[in-house]
């Protein structure tokens, strides 16, 4: 069979089969430098896109319809062959097939074998791993308790409700004890109880030292599971950090006050200088000031002031934008963030 | 190679729910039991066990157009069933089988789980492969034990057909595995794969019929002249898979002739004062082949390392055209 892979090595890569270096495992999962893939039609899908994923993080990806999410993971995955690429996953080449039985991958619609049931399915993604059979068994019936799908263990994926199908999807991917899970969309159509069960499963997931790449449309869900995240747009990375470090532009303080600090003439002054705004409630009871700093020194002149005034503070506290916002904010800007100086 | 192995399995498991490998398998088991049916007595033979019988002063029990009957039939059944309707049934299940791997919900779970795609598409071949072994082996065995019970005739040869009929079987796979990826559609593998074994057989019959090649068939002159002579007939048709030779080289493997030539014994069958038996040896030798020079071992050695070369290619063509294709 060595031979077979070898052919399949060289009808791929050619004379470079002969010559290509084993690759040593190194500290990023992922360590793209530029990948581009221009499909046939001429769409381009990603356009040099770059990207760090570290060992054993859990990496949410961003981004709207088109944007590239899934070219990229079928392009990790080895589905889709770039067009041009500097990279490597796990260490092995963009593409290199002998990175599969590392990976672990849920597809957004996957289309389940119409002659298996749930157990033989994953047997199955275990005979792809060339598990032992005692082994398997032991996997399987793990896999279908950790999926909660221990009772439809012999009913076929047909029958299922897509949450089911997507809780069986991340199992099948967890079959060979992979290094790399790419869970695309994992808690779609998936119940609020079973989206918490997935979330619980990915950071037990991460505390087993795996790294895991989520694309997801929900971006709360990635908000509370991700340690960075990427926001990618027309095929590019516009974005990409955790998500204090996404956010760290919109950082700022919000002071609600009661009463009505328009006619304020000297404290308005004040906080313009600082750069805030002044919000008065429909109702004219309760004015909002925000001040975009993070530094909470900034803040004190206007406390001092108000309280100078006799103006009664409701309350104080940082606040920075929701993955949400920023995710709008990409959107309406095309990628094109607004930036403040370091340290303000 | 554990997950060809895998693949290989899952391919079979896949194949053997589907409606057409049971029909295929009750068909195999009609055709042993139609042949296990017949019998000869004192008086005549039968079928269905005795349930019709027909009179005859030379067809009974011991005599020597007995074993012709059974070794004509056996023989028959085995070109016709075996090696011929089985196989094209077995590629009716198995055409379908590629695409719906190369569509994206599927190729998504299975690609990124196998260290080759190669190994996906041969082992989704050689379960193909194995999937058509099992009627045909079953009719095979059935045979067998038809000979041994009726004639106390254990001709194990007979299992040499089996090597015979999955060496074409597999050619014409091949073929459908590599339409499947180029097209990614099932019908249009399985009538393309049809259309070239057709014309294989056709074109092959032409090359080795030179002479007689304008008199026989209007297709076969018409095939001869359009390919301007035998010899660049012959040179064109080599690397093809030797459908013909092949079914020859089994014929003679299997060595089923009985003391008496089959054909007479059609030829002399009578209902009533009816001699339906001229009319059928007229059928059986329109439909039989035109005498060819004979299959030597040579011929059929180079017949077969041919036909598994082009397997073999079309196989690789196949895993060339996956790998470079975006799944």
């Amino acid at each position: 069979m060595e031979q077979v892979w070898f052919l399949t090595r060289f009808l791929r890569h050619g004379m470079l089969a002969f010559v290509m270096p084993e690759v040593k495992p190194i500290d990023l999962a992922i360590d793209l430098k530029s990948l581009t893939k221009v499909y046939p039609n001429g769409v381009q899908a990603l356009n040099g896109l770059s990207m760090r994923v570290k060992r054993g993080e859990i990496y949410g990806l961003l981004g709207p319809n088109g944007a590239g999410k899934s070219t990229l993971i079928k392009c990790l995955t080895g589905l889709v062959h770039p067009t041009a690429c500097r990279g490597t996953v796990l260490g092995f080449p963009v593409g290199d097939p002998e990175v599969n039985s590392l990976l672990g991958y849920l597809p957004e619609n996957a289309s389940w074998p119409e002659h298996h049931t749930a157990g033989q399915v994953l047997d199955f993604a275990g005979r792809l791993h060339g598990l032992v059979p005692r082994e398997r068994t032991r996997r399987v019936t793990e896999l279908l308790k950790l999926s909660g799908l221990e009772a439809w263990r012999n009913d076929r994926p047909q029958h299922f409700s897509k949450g089911m199908r997507q809780r069986l999807g991340v199992a099948y991917a967890l079959m060979g004890n992979p290094e790399l899970v790419f869970l695309d969309e994992p808690t779609d159509g998936v119940d609020p109880v079973g989206r918490k069960e997935i979330r619980d499963l990915i950071r037990d997931l991460k505390r087993e030292g795996k790294t895991v790449f989520v694309n997801s449309h929900l971006l709360g869900e990635l908000e509370l599971i991700c340690d960075r995240m990427a926001i990618l747009m027309r095929g590019r990375v516009v974005r990409q950090g955790s998500l204090e470090e996404l956010t760290i532009e919109s950082c700022r303080y919000e002071i609600a006050v009661a009463g009505n600090l328009i006619d304020n003439f000297g404290l308005m002054d004040l906080i313009h200088r600082l750069g805030g705004t002044v919000v008065l409630t429909p109702d004219g009871v309760e004015s909002h000031i925000e001040l975009p700093t993070r530094r909470p020194q900034l803040v004190q002149p206007v406390v001092d002031a108000l309280r100078q005034d006799g103006y009664l503070l409701l309350s104080v506290a940082p606040a920075r934008q929701s993955l949400e916002e920023l995710f709008m904010e990409a959107i309406r800007t095309g990628g094109q963030f607004k930036t403040r100086e370091p340290g303000d | 190679m554990s997950s060809l192995i895998a693949i290989a399995y899952d391919t079979l498991t896949l194949l053997c729910r589907r409606r057409l490998f049971w029909l295929n398998v009750w068909l195999s088991v009609v055709v042993v039991v139609v042949v296990a049916s017949m019998s000869c007595h004192g008086t005549g033979w039968s079928l269905g066990f005795g349930l019709k019988s027909w009179p005859s002063g030379y067809l009974v029990k011991g005599s020597p157009w007995e074993s012709t009957l059974f070794f004509g039939v056996v023989q028959r059944a085995t070109q016709w069933w075996v090696a011929g309707a089985a196989p094209l049934l077995a590629l009716f299940s198995m055409a379908s089988v590629v695409p719906k791997t190369l569509k994206s919900g599927q190729a998504a779970l299975l690609f990124p789980k196998t260290q080759s795609r190669a190994a996906v598409l041969l082992g989704r071949f050689a379960g193909g492969v194995i999937f058509a072994a099992i009627p045909a082996l079953i009719c095979v065995t059935g045979l067998f034990l038809t000979l041994g019970w009726r004639l106390g005739v254990w001709e194990i040869r007979l299992f040499l057909a089996l090597p015979f009929a999955l060496l074409l079987f597999s050619a014409l796979a091949a073929v459908t595995v590599m339409l499947g990826v180029l097209t990614k559609s099932s019908s249009a593998s399985l009538v393309v794969t049809l259309i070239f074994a057709a014309s294989v057989m056709a074109l092959q019959d032409a090359a080795s019929h030179p002479e007689g090649a304008e008199d026989e068939a209007d297709l076969k002159g018409i095939v001869q002249s359009a390919s301007g002579g035998s010899l660049a007939l012959q040179i064109f048709t080599w690397p093809l898979p030797r459908t013909h030779e092949l079914m020859e080289g089994m014929s003679r493997a299997i060595r089923l002739s009985g003391p008496r030539p089959f054909r007479d014994l059609v030829r002399r069958w009578r209902i009533g004062n009816l001699r339906v038996g001229v009319a059928a040896a007229e059928v059986l030798d329109a439909t039989a082949e035109m005498p060819a020079p004979p299959v030597t071992p040579l011929k059929l050695s180079e017949a077969v390392l041919v036909t598994t070369g082009f397997c073999g290619l079309a196989l690789i063509a196949a895993i060339v055209l996956l790998n470079r294709r975006d799944l």
